[in-house]
């Protein structure tokens, strides 16, 4: 495992709280150009998905792939490039994985993906099974977050492209959406307007700005996304079929200009964030943490923060959010990326020409104590 | 110098005013275009709402556009005496169009919302002659005004 070279102890010794499980902070791989997103392969190694339109296998060990070879080549300029990875829920009998990104020029843009079997570093039989519409002439505001529901359908986020944004309201348009789609691109024939006509079949829920986050709760099904409001009004929310999200009609947040983008917070018909940031936090990436490596976070959401260097921790209770603490600030630098490892452990991406691959461990465990003696890059905390 | 100054500041203020309220109104008509109700008093809140908290980029934008467009409309009116008027008016209304056009050139994206409409970007060349023809008016000579 390749670790780079620095050793921060962090002692924290506050007042009469009792002292819980310390974590450590390693840095699994590094020198990676904008990771977006981490798929974790049965056999232990990682696929990482960076903006800089490339994906790169890196093994239990850390030693970094070369580019996987077969991909398409991806529109990389601004917020666009690679952005999610995932693997078939049937992975280890098809080998299939899915890919979000930018495709398209800088007159016709928009959010696409492929699926392919990987064959080690090469992908093989790359196909196109679903690309939004209409394209447009914008490079941000994609979306391109992506999960398998527990039916093996396949959702992703869309984003509004920036100057499209009434685009959100419209469902016969996919641009600021979440859509369902089966894993071959078709479409599911459950979906809210799958065949009644008043919207795309592969619309799921619309009235979204820029979702950067989106993950399942695999114990009740529900399905939670956040996305980027304008200048603060990033918002978490509960993601159900058929509903309207609001944006840009009803929102928390203003334009950048510091005008309103709407004087409506609420209206009837418009489903309510679970929370929201004002100011924004630039949330990214999303989890929920059901590893057993640390019985305290069972349970809560994790949410990195761009622009506030931070990863957010949220307790839900009864569908509300009752507590959100910030954490691993120490690591200094935007987090573009969270999730729970198959080990139980939870991964961070961090957002840089030189991001980083950073994995969460107890301390206490002592696996990964052992682990951790051949270590060079340990940055130790505690958890709340 | 000090006329001219009281005059730009009075061509600003009135550009910025008229311009942030024509925003104001552009987005909430974006709004209602979607199906959405917003009553006039939801309408007044948001013009006093923007006026007060625009002042970070969107009157820094409008000051620079008339620093530069009522400066050259001076350069040819004081050439063309009998064209002050149009000069300026047309000077302030260039301005206040071409800030959003090099915004959208440059950036790729529409800083102020409502000016990707044309109406939208019209209604900012007004905002930029009215303050044109305020700075024609608070800076004529005395027997002209």
């Amino acid at each position: 495992m390749r670790f780079t070279s620095l050793l921060l102890t962090l002692t924290l010794a506050i007042g009469s709280l009792s002292v819980q499980a310390s974590y450590t902070l390693e840095t699994v791989a590094d020198d990676l150009n904008y990771p977006w997103s981490i798929a974790f392969l049965p056999e232990g190694d990682y696929l990482v998905a960076m903006r800089s339109g490339e994906v790169r296998r890196i093994s239990a060990q850390g030693v970094i792939s070369p580019a996987l070879e077969g991909l398409p080549d991806s529109y990389v300029l601004s917020q666009g490039g690679y952005f999610d990875i995932t693997l078939d829920p049937n992975f280890a009998n098809n080998q299939r994985i899915y890919l979000s990104f930018a495709y398209g020029t800088p007159e016709q843009n928009g959010t696409r993906i492929v699926s392919g079997r990987l064959n080690g570093d090469r992908v093989e039989n790359v196909t196109p099974i679903f690309t939004v519409a209409p394209l447009k002439d914008t490079a941000v505001h994609y979306g391109g977050k992506m999960l398998f529901l527990l039916d093996g359908t396949l959702v992703m986020t869309t984003g509004d492209g920036f100057e499209y944004r009434e685009a959100a309201q419209d469902t016969f348009n996919l641009m600021g959406k979440i859509i369902r789609i089966n894993s071959d691109g078709s479409i599911p024939a459950d979906n809210p307007y799958a065949s009644n006509g008043l919207g795309n079949a592969a619309v799921w829920s619309y009235g979204h700005r820029n979702p950067q986050g989106l993950v399942l709760d695999k114990a009740t099904g529900r399905l939670y996304s956040h996305e980027h409001g304008a200048k603060g009004g990033d918002e978490l929310n509960l993601v159900k079929p058929d509903t309207n999200y609001g944006w840009p009609a009803v929102t928390k947040g203003v334009n950048y200009s510091g005008a309103y983008v709407s004087p409506l917070r609420s209206a009837p018909g418009i489903e309510e964030p679970l929370t929201y940031w004002d100011p924004s936090i630039g949330a990214s990436g999303l989890a929920i943490y059901d590893g057993a490596a640390f019985p305290n976070w069972q349970g809560k959401l994790f949410i990195g923060a761009l622009v506030d260097e931070e990863v957010r921790m949220l307790t839900l209770s009864e569908g509300k959010v009752t507590d959100e603490q910030a954490m691993f600030s120490e690591i200094g630098a935007r987090i573009r990326d969270v999730r729970t490892g198959p080990d139980g452990m939870l991964y961070l991406l961090t957002d840089s020409e030189q991001g980083k691959v950073i994995r969460v461990v107890p301390t206490s465990d002592p696996v990964n104590q052992a682990t951790l003696s051949a270590a060079t890059t340990i940055m130790q905390g505690q958890q709340p | 110098m000090i006329k001219t100054t009281y005059s730009f500041v009075g061509a600003v203020l009135a550009a910025y005013t008229l311009g942030a309220t024509f925003v104001s109104q552009g987005n909430i008509a974006s709004v209602v275009a979607l199906g959405f109700e917003v009553s006039g008093a939801q309408r007044l809140d948001a013009a006093v709402h923007d006026l007060l908290n625009m002042t970070d980029i969107y009157l820094a934008l409008v000051t620079v556009s008339l620093l530069i467009g009522l400066p050259a409309a001076f350069a040819v009116v004081r050439k063309k005496p009998h064209l002050r008027m149009l000069g300026y008016v047309l000077a302030g209304f260039v301005a206040m169009v071409t800030m959003p056009v090099i915004m959208k050139l440059v950036l790729g994206l529409s800083g102020i919302a409502p000016t990707r409409t044309i109406v939208g970007l019209l209604a900012q060349g007004i905002a930029g002659g009215v303050g044109g023809y305020l700075f024609c008016r608070l800076s004529a000579p005395s027997a002209d005004r």
